[in-house]
């Protein structure tokens, strides 16, 4: 292979999609969740879903990263030249996916800061590199936690017990910014925060954008979209994306609500 | 007519140990106790027909290489090896104020408690006996390696342990197998904490496929002492420990701490009993479990207030997890409670793998058998925390 062949190699890679979703079906307990869902995500590209309460929205992140309780029963998922619904869970994370989940977990007895150092390393392991070194580790976690503002508040603690929400949510996007993805999901990471938790987080989030790495943000909220300017706005509603639209979409979504929509598409 | 089948059977089993171990009128030292039957309270969840039906013997009281068997090699302690119930090696360098003895019991010292306890005294009269001297701190713990070897061999070992007066003393005792030959292991602890001495008996068990393991564990307190008991059952195909310990002086403290994380078919019974008998004593009882495969685990506690002991604070709790459909756990906590001015407070707890923290951990790229380590880990690390035993929180896990 060439060198200019190269180049126009990376070039295209960009041009190529991060994620393809291609009629995808899911359910949960025998209810159809998702119903033909499809979806392109392009590197460098922020992704807001909008939608109804019970739309599927959160159901779209839990099957993407995995979460067994859900069934994939028709569909693919090509994650940059993966079969992603062939991964187990972490190798999903260990190949770049990231989901910063709309309710964080509390794991009493687990510690916050040796839990993301297992995970990092076992990352690196996967991609043929060494564990890092402890002390390139605490200033990773020095510099990460700051960008959050949870600096001083990780040591001797267990994964977010005790955490308020705002800090459950900053510590999802601290978790992201260590573990470096290439695609991060943001499930309701605004949900019930206040305004200052809001920039907070979405500082963090946008801070890491970069033309190698694309966004999911689903969302209930437009105001998120004032400090995460997407570049699309879809709207999910029963299992499917009805409507797909600039930024903007997400400032008519929020004066007229779906009903329009809705009654477009029926 | 069921009576004199289990009349016919406790005689055959008797038979065979009075042959193999030269003992003589073991009929007449358990008269009146028999093999215990799920009619029993305390025998509900727990069979003995694995070990009634057996014909035992002695084992050889030698073994090559005897220290391989050390479980924790590394740990600065006075060492003692007990090969198949027989004392083989005694550490020669103990510490100032640490005494230990074989005693040969008295008929009159035996203990009806139950058949096995009584076929404890009569097949093996010697105890072996370690003393803490009034007012000395043992810097370093005692610990006793019992190794067991030989098919359907058993060892009837036990210790004696006396804490004298403002001492300190902390005796480990690891329970392990040669082979995987069955075996049978019956262990009776007795120790005597007196007036502020702080005693800890931390026990390892580890006998693996094919051990029967038995532990009777006996304990007096005086005021102000202060007794400790740690378990961890590591593997085995079946366990049962019972204590039972007596709060006779005021201001004692009773902690009574264990780990169980059956796999296979294992089967791990836990039954404890605390008597309060004087005011202003405490106990302190934390079990939890880890059930996997089809095994099953059991978690029996009683506690008694006497109507004397007022003030009493009584915590008793169990918590379990059982990771598949196949696994059982049955958890009886009890309080008997005849005071009126009393804290007490007992819990049980039994729920299945937390899959949602699983998840969690696994979307941060931790795979699942090592998510699932650390999820156990977390799960034990609160009695680990009590035990303070570090040689155990590294070894718990590991296989």
């Amino acid at each position: 292979m060439s060198v200019s062949q190269r180049v126009r190699g990376i070039e295209n890679t960009k041009e190529t999609n991060m994620i393809s979703i291609k009629n995808l079906h899911a359910e949960v307990e025998g209810n159809k969740i998702l119903k033909g869902l499809n979806l392109e995500v392009k590197a460098g590209e922020v992704h807001a879903i909008m939608g109804p309460n019970g739309s599927g929205k959160s159901t779209l992140a839990s099957v993407l990263a995995g979460n067994e309780a859900y069934e994939v029963t028709e569909g693919t998922v090509d994650f940059d030249g993966a079969d992603l619904l062939d991964l187990d869970v972490d190798e999903r994370a260990k190949e770049g996916m990231f989901l910063a989940f709309q309710y964080p977990v509390e794991i009493p007895g687990v510690s916050n800061i040796n839990f993301l150092k297992a995970a990092l390393n076992e990352k690196r392991a996967h991609q043929g590199l060494e564990p890092i070194k402890a002390k390139d580790f605490l200033a990773l976690v020095q510099e990460k936690s700051e960008l959050v503002e949870l600096a001083g508040k990780l040591k001797n603690r267990s994964v977010n017990e005790g955490f308020s929400g705002g800090e459950k949510k900053r510590n999802e996007i601290f978790q992201m910014a260590m573990l470096d993805p290439k695609f991060a999901i943001l499930d309701e990471t605004d949900s019930g925060l206040d305004i200052d938790a809001l920039k907070v987080v979405s500082h963090g989030v946008n801070s890491m954008r970069s033309p190698e790495r694309a966004f999911l943000v689903i969302t209930h909220y437009q105001r998120l979209l004032d400090y995460i300017v997407p570049d699309f706005v879809h709207v999910l509603y029963n299992g499917k994306i009805i409507k797909t639209g600039p930024k903007e979409l997400a400032l008519e979504l929020e004066e007229k609500g779906y009903d329009w929509l809705i009654e477009e598409t029926v | 007519m069921s009576v004199a089948i289990l009349d016919e059977k406790k005689e055959k089993f008797l038979q065979a140990l009075e042959a193999n171990f030269g003992a003589s009128d073991l009929l007449s030292v358990t008269e009146g106790l028999e093999f215990p039957t799920r009619r029993a309270e305390k025998w509900k969840y727990t069979r003995v027909n694995a070990i009634s039906k057996e014909a035992w013997q002695m084992g050889a009281g030698v073994l090559d290489n005897v220290e391989s068997y050390n479980p924790f090699p590394e740990l600065d302690a006075v060492s003692i090896y007990v090969v198949n119930g027989q004392v083989a090696y005694i550490s020669e360098d103990l510490p100032e104020g640490l005494t230990i003895e074989s005693e040969h019991d008295e008929e009159g010292a035996l203990i009806r408690k139950n058949i096995f306890t009584a076929l404890n005294y009569s097949l093996n009269p010697v105890s072996l006996k370690i003393i803490a001297t009034k007012n000395q701190i043992i810097g370093k713990p005692v610990h006793i390696i019992f190794v067991n070897s030989g098919e359907l061999t058993t060892a009837q070992t036990r210790v004696k342990l006396v804490a004298e007066q403002s001492s300190f003393l902390h005796v480990m005792e690891s329970f392990v197998s040669a082979d995987s030959a069955k075996k049978w292991v019956s262990h009776v602890n007795e120790s005597d904490v007196q007036a502020n001495a702080n005693l800890t008996i931390s026990k390892w068990q580890a006998l693996g496929e094919n051990g029967y393991m038995m532990t009777h564990e006996f304990s007096q307190q005086g005021a102000d002492a202060t007794y400790t008991s740690n378990v961890v059952t590591k593997n085995g195909t079946w366990t049962r420990n019972d204590s039972w310990s007596d709060l006779n002086g005021k201001n004692g403290e009773c902690n009574l701490n264990g780990i169980y994380q059956p796999k296979g078919k294992e089967h791990i019974d836990n039954t404890t009993t605390v008597d309060h008998k004087v005011p202003h004593c405490e106990s302190n009882e934390l079990y939890k479990g880890v059930i996997y495969d089809a095994s099953t685990g059991v978690f029996n506690g009683k506690v008694y207030v006497r109507p004397d002991a007022q003030l009493t604070n009584a915590f008793q709790q169990n918590s379990n997890i059982v990771m598949t459909e196949n696994g059982t756990m049955n958890s009886k906590p009890e309080l008997e409670i005849y005071a009126d001015d009393v804290k007490c407070s007992h819990g049980s707890t039994t729920g299945q793998f937390d899959d949602i923290a699983l998840f969690y951990l696994m979307a941060r790229g931790i795979s699942r058998e090592n998510a699932k380590l650390m999820l156990v880990t977390a799960f034990f690390q609160e009695v680990l925390d009590e035990m303070k035993v570090k040689e155990y929180e590294e070894s718990l896990i590991v296989n």
